[in-house]
């Protein structure tokens, strides 16, 4: 139970009597209430966890035989409310079951999200419950959908064909178009792959804290659950994906924790590839598979 | 339709559910609702409870009169829901009825908050005489298939050893299940409700005073 205390208001209205002037009306009464608050949501497990994927696809490609180009392995726990993501960096070279090696990115082009949710469950030792997959104008129509995200971004960076403008550091007001070129920019941050997986995740929060400041607005709930109905591919039904949307709304935004799989820079075939460190990618798994937290990266 | 208490509390209770806004398609959530029937004090006689149950916002597509039905089952959930928990006060209140319709996991949580989703915690309290009630149920229906609902509440209760009354809103969230709907989330809030006006209760400032209570909250 989450008590919302009122003592900072208690404050503001005790100066705001003192600083009234003897001449000006007083107030004739106002009412200082203490509101208590609790919430819950019931979806089996009750550590519910989602591989998103940001699909390379272009219009008139198919999203689901692409190449997964953001891929966050995000947990919920509704009983407690923390979530926390596990970014994988795009060009870690992993096992792909069947296909020999390759980045894991070619997972989700060689079979579906089920091979990309087994390649990832093996790397990080959760299989995801659902494996959610949206395009490039998918989440960009989504984030319009629900009003703009707000993140926090420390660093400034550009990306000439993305956004020439430039994303300055600190709070950031986004639509759907700058959302999607904050998740996408890469070459221009200085961690490179790492980097764009943490500002992936900075969007999944943006997401996360504007679905839960408005789940009280009549039908806003609805209206998401539609909109995700119309951008992202899955195979889940309309109350399952209620469920989770409202178990989305009821993440407590002071206990998300999120880590990007580490690794080092290798060459294999003269490509470029990331080597990520599978142990600390199964002890980030392990840390957090039962109650969706994160210790520490 | 009226209906009697389970339980030997002080009064008579009723559920009203009205649905004659639901002929105009889909209301507006400012659409102001009908003063509601019931009115007491905590030494009155035995007063009605009514619930007055009305459409929300729809989305997708439901027809008529199966909005009106949703609004009428949801409405009867939440109802009882509200009844068994707030018109009685300590050992009084049957939690397993309360909960009857909430899902395994949300009825094992509202235990744990049981303080806000019933007067379980309340103690020597007294009898307890409902103000109003009210639930808008938004509907999920992509495709014309009724997926989801949430019903927003509030009820407002005196009790009979406080001279402030008690305003409980906030959101349940439903799935239709084989046999009607099931509570599978909620989203609570409780606080004092702002005294009723001598002798009448004004059902229009609890609305206005519960929103500014509201947003105070979030300050």
């Amino acid at each position: 139970m989450r008590i919302l205390k009122s003592a900072v208001l208690a404050m503001v209205l005790a100066l705001t009597v003192l600083l009234v002037p003897d001449g000006s009306p007083a107030p004739t009464a106002f009412t200082l209430v203490k509101i208590d608050h609790a919430e819950g949501v019931d979806v089996d497990p009750d550590t519910v966890w989602i591989l998103a994927v940001g699909s390379d696809a272009r219009m008139g490609e198919n999203p689901l035989r692409s190449r997964g180009d953001a891929l966050q392995l995000v947990g919920m726990n509704t009983r407690t409310g923390a979530a926390t993501s596990i970014g994988i960096p795009r060009d870690s070279w992993v096992s792909i079951p069947g296909y020999g090696s390759n980045r894991v990115n070619a997972a989700l082009y060689y079979g579906g999200p089920q091979l990309l949710g087994d390649t990832v469950g093996d790397l990080i030792g959760i299989d995801p419950d659902y494996v959610m997959v949206t395009t490039f104008w998918g989440l960009r129509d989504m984030v319009n959908d629900i009003g703009g995200i707000t993140v926090q971004n420390p660093r400034a960076f550009s990306d000439v064909y993305l956004w020439p403008q430039g994303f300055r550091e600190g709070t950031l007001r986004l639509n759907g178009h700058g959302a999607t070129a904050f998740g996408r920019i890469r070459k221009s941050l200085p961690g490179g792959d790492f980097d764009r997986s943490a500002n992936q995740q900075r969007v999944l929060r943006g997401i996360q804290a504007q679905v839960a400041g408005r789940a009280d607005e009549p039908g806003f709930i609805e209206e998401g659950v539609l909109s995700v109905l119309q951008h992202l591919d899955t195979d889940l039904g309309p109350a399952e994906l209620f469920k989770l949307a409202q178990a989305v709304a009821q993440v407590d935004p002071g206990k998300i924790t999120g880590c990007v799989v580490p690794g080092g820079i290798g060459n294999v075939g003269g490509a470029s590839v990331v080597i990520p460190s599978t142990s600390t990618a199964r002890a980030y798994g392990d840390d957090a598979r039962d109650d969706a937290v994160i210790t520490s990266c | 339709m009226t209906r009697l208490p389970r339980r030997g509390t002080a009064f008579a209770a009723a559920l009203i559910t009205a649905l004659s806004p639901l002929a105009a398609g889909c209301s507006g959530d400012d659409e102001p609702l009908e003063p509601a029937a019931a009115s007491a004090s905590p030494t009155a006689e035995p007063v009605e409870f009514v619930v007055r149950s009305d459409v929300g916002k729809i989305t997708g597509r439901v027809g008529r009169s199966e909005r009106r039905e949703v609004v009428k089952d949801v409405g009867r959930v939440v109802g009882d829901w509200m009844e068994a928990s707030y018109l009685s006060a300590g050992k009084q209140v049957d939690l397993d009825a309360a909960l009857a319709r909430f899902s395994d996991d949300a009825a094992a949580q509202a235990r744990r908050d049981r303080s806000l989703l019933s007067n379980a915690a309340l103690r020597g309290a007294g009898d307890v005489v409902p103000r109003r009630a009210t639930v808008k149920v938004d509907v999920l229906a992509p495709g014309g298939e009724v997926a989801g609902a949430t019903a927003r509440f509030r009820i407002a209760f005196d009790t009979a050893d406080r001279k402030r009354g008690e305003l409980v809103s906030g959101r349940l969230m439903l799935t239709p299940v084989k046999r009607g709907w099931q509570v599978f989330g909620y989203s609570v809030d409780r606080g004092a409700a702002p005294a009723k006006a001598a002798g009448k209760d004004d059902a229009s400032k609890d609305d206005a005073s519960k929103d500014d209570a509201g947003k105070k909250g979030q300050e």
